[in-house]
């Protein structure tokens, strides 16, 4: 082989790894959503958080509200404040908004749509060893049907019934809050008065940031497998959702590649716990898996890194 | 071993220690300021600044593994992934779902029959057991008297976990030890299944009408959905969750 052959060669090989390491459309479409749910730039730079009338509608994915850049309300904390309010006040807006987005899309805001789900997925990508799914993940996956049940439905209504508000998850457990809500906030200069104010509330959620942040590098989303509730309200739809992942019958063979291949706690495609990625569709040997919008099939297995190759490689 | 899966396997190694090295980096720092500052001031700019080594270490860490997470990802070959076993139900549904289960014979019927019965007989012990087991926990965190507006939290903090987790412990086990039984009886049952011929294609007749039941349940929820909205819209729930939104939740950061 000669020099300017070994060059060509060098220089194909990175361009395919390049593209390989390029974003594909889901991670765009989560860093749009990320944007999108946090476009108040100006809140970032003068520490306050944004107060304008499209905080009265719930965004899909998890996104705290105290965040200085959100702009909408957070779907979990809104719905533990209406249950806490339920003694006075009905709950039919936050309930509309809930069945609205788990009817159109289920889980798939989760695969596709939650800046969370994004951040987790960037920390998995760093090289390590990662700790595999199996059994301890399948049963630990249920906790956050507890998490649902206990801390976002019956705590709040419970002490909201003796008039005191608690938003359990988001107090005592809430991750995404500790991240977007409190850092956004303290890492400003403008709110140095909010430090006097912590204390060993703080040092719990933190250690539980700390934790999830950590977990997320060795485990493929932890907090969305084991802690997120609004996955667990999500699942509920997960055979009724409009838009999502779906499998043709008659094309499966059921040889079990897509579940022994995802990362999440599948039982089969489309069940409670897939967050409809789709990374299973490019592996299945006989092109059954596709996304629908309605009973319409919107990709039909294709995958343009693959074809890219396949056609360089001719 | 090739030399590039060499390196590759050292890089795995160093950013797994690194990960872990930050973590418990980032919650000594935490500890230290918690347990080192004035009882009602823990965290201070004075105490944070001091602790800013901890932090810059830990940056200057997570950008070491970061880098060298991209430059392998770029210059070194990519793992073949390895497919996960694949489990006893998984395969039982598989069989299920392919197999004419009306070919079987009344014995083996029968055996069948009690095979699902013990398995039911198991998840109903460990379910009611676990949903007895939670009632202790849910007890003790619906009673207002165990948290205090003001109190001493992390006193109750240690409080509710001695109450809570060794149930939640004790629940996951049992659901662990259900599962290595169900398995053995699972075996049995795709025994069974295995010596069965294969099942007729669905009628289109059936699968219309699994199509037109499912897309009324969606048009309905969406109904309800919709009109859930534009009545909690009416009656002014949208300005009580704008006014939890537009102000800062002191839950969620961390205030209480």
């Amino acid at each position: 082989m000669n020099f300017f052959t070994r060059i060509g060669t060098f220089f194909s090989r990175l361009h395919h790894q390049l593209w390989d390491a390029l974003p594909n459309r889901r991670k765009i479409v989560q860093l749009f959503c990320a944007l999108l749910y946090n476009a108040n730039i100006k809140g970032f730079i003068s520490g306050n958080i944004y107060q304008g009338a499209s905080k009265s509608f719930c965004v899909p994915g998890m996104n705290c509200y105290s965040c200085p850049g959100a702009i909408g309300a957070c779907p979990l904390g809104s719905l533990q404040n209406a249950l806490a309010g339920a003694k006075t006040k009905t709950i039919y807006y936050v309930l509309g908004i809930l069945l609205l987005y788990g009817i159109l899309f289920g889980r798939t805001i989760c695969g596709w749509l939650c800046p969370f789900g994004l951040i987790q997925d960037l920390l998995y990508k760093i090289k390590s060893f990662k700790i595999k799914k199996g059994k301890w993940s399948y049963y630990l996956s249920r906790l956050k049907y507890v998490f649902l049940f206990g801390l976002v439905i019956v705590l709040p209504l419970i002490y909201g019934f003796q008039n005191l508000a608690v938003p359990a998850f988001c107090k005592y457990i809430c991750p995404v809050g500790t991240l977007e809500g409190a850092y956004g906030l303290m890492l400003n200069s403008n709110n140095v008065s909010l430090l006097s104010m912590l204390g060993s509330l703080f040092s719990w959620k933190s250690l539980i940031l700390i934790f999830v942040l950590v977990m997320s590098v060795l485990i493929f989303r932890p907090f969305c497998r084991f802690l997120c509730p609004l996955g667990a309200i999500y699942s509920f739809f997960s055979k009724l959702n409009l838009i999502g992942i779906t499998v043709d019958e008659k094309k499966c063979t059921r040889c079990g590649i897509c579940t022994r291949n995802c990362l999440m706690d599948v039982k089969k495609v489309g069940d409670g716990e897939c967050i409809q990625c789709g990374k299973c569709i490019p592996g299945c040997p006989v092109k059954a898996i596709h996304y629908r919008a309605g009973f319409a099939y919107i990709n039909s297995g294709y995958h343009p890194k693959e074809e890219a190759r396949k056609n360089d490689s001719k | 071993m090739e030399k590039k899966a060499k390196i590759l396997f050292i890089v795995k190694l160093v950013s797994t220690i690194l990960t872990g090295g930050m973590g418990i980096l980032l919650i000594a720092a935490l500890g230290d300021i918690y347990f080192a500052s004035p009882d009602n001031d823990p965290f201070n700019t004075a105490s944070i600044s001091a602790h800013s080594p901890y932090f810059i270490t830990v940056l200057v860490l997570f950008s070491v593994v970061l880098c060298a997470s991209i430059l392998s990802a770029i210059f070194l070959p990519k793992e073949n992934r390895t497919f996960d076993k694949r489990g006893k139900q998984e395969f039982l549904n598989q069989l299920r779902y392919y197999k004419e289960s009306s070919a079987f014979k009344e014995e083996e019927k029968k055996e069948v029959a009690a095979i699902q019965k013990k398995r039911h007989i198991l998840l109903w012990i460990t379910s009611l057991v676990s949903l007895a087991l939670f009632v202790f926990p849910l007890a003790y965190v619906c009673n207002p008297a165990h948290f205090s507006a003001y109190g001493d939290i992390a006193s109750e903090a240690i409080a509710l976990a001695i109450h809570t987790l060794p149930f939640l412990l004790v629940i996951y086990i049992l659901f662990l030890i259900y599962s290595f039984l169900n398995d053995k009886e699972l075996e049995k049952e795709i025994k069974l299944y295995r010596k069965l011929p294969l099942k007729k294609e669905k009628s289109e007749k059936d699968e219309k009408k699994e199509k037109l039941l499912k897309t009324i349940l969606q048009a309905s929820i969406l109904v309800l959905a919709i009109t859930f909205l534009i009545v909690g819209a009416v009656r002014g729930e949208a300005e009580s969750v704008m006014a939890k939104a537009i102000n800062i939740c002191t839950e969620c950061i961390g205030l209480g």
